[in-house]
């Protein structure tokens, strides 16, 4: 099977009842797979919206029937306690029929500062992702009951009564070496936000070889290709900062403040804009050859789902398939 | 209109799927709401389950229209952050349409003890408790951000993106006077744990007059009435032993050894086991006189659903609106 093409469910850019008519009419459309963000906040105030992910993630398992489901990605260190995700990702799994796969990441200051004790260094999130995804792991296990007592999070007597037949697979999201190795001991699948071959070698050396890795790409798909770079700006320019910035801001207003100097002809030449299929083609290429097997793509704008799963359905799948196999 | 009758989908009795099933079916045969139960553990082995209620509501309002959905209870100190049960419950309003209420409690070891901080005594449990339903319903007035310093939480600049214009109503769960003061104050409904006029009154007196008090009564339905017994010692010999006992044990073993002592016939003397609506309709006025408007049924064994609903269709409510009135 060739590269499969992804729908994102973006829960900083639409409401909870919008992200499940989206995801239903993805399904239609023919998405091979879908993956849902899980927010307290968008990176600005001009996304508009941040619903439960998981509240979400339950109607939309409900609404649909094929189309595989995954979180991309959820923190299990501050917000929710690890085995608390466990429970959530065992039902998702029974609610879908097999369908599910949990991403974690180690967290952005964005949404984990709600619950307050401020944001540690990223190797300390690391520590702390690491011993989340024991736990989660241990727990999937089933095998009696789970007691933990890490550096960072305690675990007593912990067991999941209902857990699927299909094991719940674990992606962990990527963005350098420790972050790789993490992937490779520890998960089933690599998730990565950039075409970097790199990432999937550190991925492969410390036990990732042979298994799936899942990248993401934003477009802004439009027949008005200057409304479509408008609109990438307005809703995007954070985007191009880089997870060096990202993971660190602590609300929009400093996604706003950080991105003042991002100017439409940036955001133009990072991100496909308009209707040019050849060139998303040629952008998702990047990551076939770095070897990613599975690519979700982003529309950008909440408003703006149905054209572009209209455009899916008549243009970008039918080229996808041509380029990617399927 | 007179006393309201609820279905409630029991998470300890019962799968994912078969609670969004039963839940459905409770809407087709006409029940007035439902409610459903938030745990980590059953109180059993027995019993044999234990998914994630947010989850699994997410898929009920997906697969519902019309019956109001809450939970009964949810605890907002321990496995979850108030700041994230706000978000939640957010989420599932607009999902559902308006239908949701967000029921509190102060919680259960049973449930709480997985996170390992220990169990305190039950006057911080009510502390924390005021503390999480401040955070909650300041994040619900969606006055711009939420900051909080609390003995027990902290919120950090939260704030909720995704507010139902319909408010989510907040019930929380007393069982004496300092929590019934507790919910006259802050909350827009009492979950009662006994049908005892003075917890109204309490209510009342702080503020609760005129709103809605929920209450709930477990059945064992059958046409076997000896089955219905055995099913009820089987399933629930943990429910007489009373709150001052529920909230202590930290697992289905401890629950096991506490009720050995408890014998069918205890179980035949204080839960309804058998066919007869007459002993449901008057059990339930004892609730109604005590000033319940809500009233919710618990039918005992999770593959005991389908009976049970079949006969509420044909039995119990034609004689509930009889009773009680529309």
């Amino acid at each position: 099977m060739g590269m499969q093409l992804g729908y994102t469910m973006m829960t900083e850019q639409a409401g909870p009842k919008d992200l499940v008519s989206h995801v239903v009419g993805a399904e239609e459309v023919g998405f091979d797979f879908s993956v849902c963000s899980d927010h307290y906040f968008p990176w600005l105030d001009e996304m508009g919206h941040a619903p439960h992910a998981w509240t979400v993630l339950g109607a939309a398992a409900q609404a649909t029937s094929r189309i595989p489901l995954m979180t991309y990605v959820t923190c299990p260190s501050f917000r929710y306690h690890p085995a608390v995700v466990a429970q959530k990702a065992a039902t998702l799994q029974l609610l879908s029929d097999g369908r599910f796969t949990l991403g974690l990441g180690s967290g952005e200051n964005l949404n984990e500062h709600v619950v307050g004790g401020g944001w540690p260094a990223a190797d300390v999130r690391q520590e702390m992702l690491v011993e989340a995804a024991t736990i989660i792991r241990d727990l999937f296990d089933g095998e009696g009951y789970t007691n933990f007592r890490g550096e960072h999070f305690d675990v007593e007597s912990a067991k999941l009564f209902d857990l699927p037949e299909t094991r719940v697979p674990i992606g962990i999201a990527v963005s350098g070496k420790q972050s790789g190795e993490i992937a490779g001991e520890l998960a089933d699948l690599m998730i990565a936000v950039e075409p970097n071959a790199e990432l999937g070698e550190y991925f492969d050396a410390a036990g990732g070889a042979g298994k799936p890795r899942v990248g993401q790409m934003p477009i802004s798909f439009g027949t008005d290709k200057a409304a479509a770079v408008t609109r990438a700006h307005t809703l995007f320019r954070w985007f191009g900062l880089g997870w060096k910035v990202n993971a660190e801001l602590p609300g929009p207003p400093a996604f706003d403040s950080a991105s003042s100097f991002v100017r439409e002809e940036d955001v133009d030449s990072s991100i496909p804009c308009g209707d040019d299929v050849d060139a998303v083609i040629e952008a998702a290429k990047e990551y076939a050859d770095a070897g990613f097997t599975h690519l979700a793509l982003v529309q950008i704008g909440g408003d703006q789902q149905a054209p572009f799963l209209e455009w899916s359905r008549t243009a970008l799948m039918p080229a996808w398939r041509e380029a990617f196999g399927g | 209109m007179g006393m309201q009758l609820g279905y409630t989908m029991m998470t300890e009795q019962a799968g994912p799927k078969d609670l969004v099933s039963h839940v459905v079916g409770a809407e087709e045969v006409g029940f007035d709401f439902s409610v459903c139960s938030d745990h980590y553990f059953p109180w059993l082995a027995e019993m044999g389950h234990s998914p994630h209620a947010w989850t699994v509501l997410g898929a009920a309002a997906q697969a519902t229209s019309r019956i109001p959905l809450m939970t009964y209870v949810t605890c907002p100190s321990f496995r979850y952050h108030p700041a994230v049960v706000a978000q939640k419950a957010a989420t599932l309003q607009l999902l559902s349409d308006g239908r949701f209420t967000l029921g509190l409690g102060s919680g259960e070891n049973l449930n709480e003890h997985i996170v390992g901080v220990g169990w305190p005594p039950a006057d911080v449990r009510q502390e924390m408790l005021v503390e999480a339903i401040h955070i909650i319903r300041e994040l619900f007035d969606g006055e711009g951000y939420t900051n909080y310093r609390g003995e027990h939480f902290q919120v950090e600049s939260a704030k909720l993106w995704d507010l139902p214009e319909q408010r989510v109503p907040i019930a929380v769960a007393a069982s004496g006077k300092q929590s019934c003061t507790i919910a006259g104050e802050l909350a827009d409904a009492l979950v009662a744990g006994e049908p005892n006029p003075k917890h109204g009154e309490w209510f009342a007196a702080a503020g609760g007059a005129g709103k809605p008090r929920y209450g709930q009564l477990p059945i064992a339905f059958d046409t076997d009435r000896a089955a219905a017994v055995r099913r009820a010692r089987e399933l629930f010999r943990w429910g007489s032993l009373g709150w001052k006992v529920n909230t202590e044990l930290p697992g289905p073993p401890a629950f096991d050894a506490a009720s050995a002592f408890v014998r069918e016939e205890d179980i035949a003397e204080s839960i309804l086991c058998g066919d007869d609506v007459d002993a449901v309709i008057e059990t339930a006025r004892t609730y109604a006189d005590a000033g319940i408007t809500h009233m919710s049924i618990v039918q005992i064994g999770g593959d005991q659903q389908w009976p049970f609903l079949d006969w509420a269709r044909t039995t119990l409510l034609p004689a509930w609106r009889e009773a009680f009135g529309d």
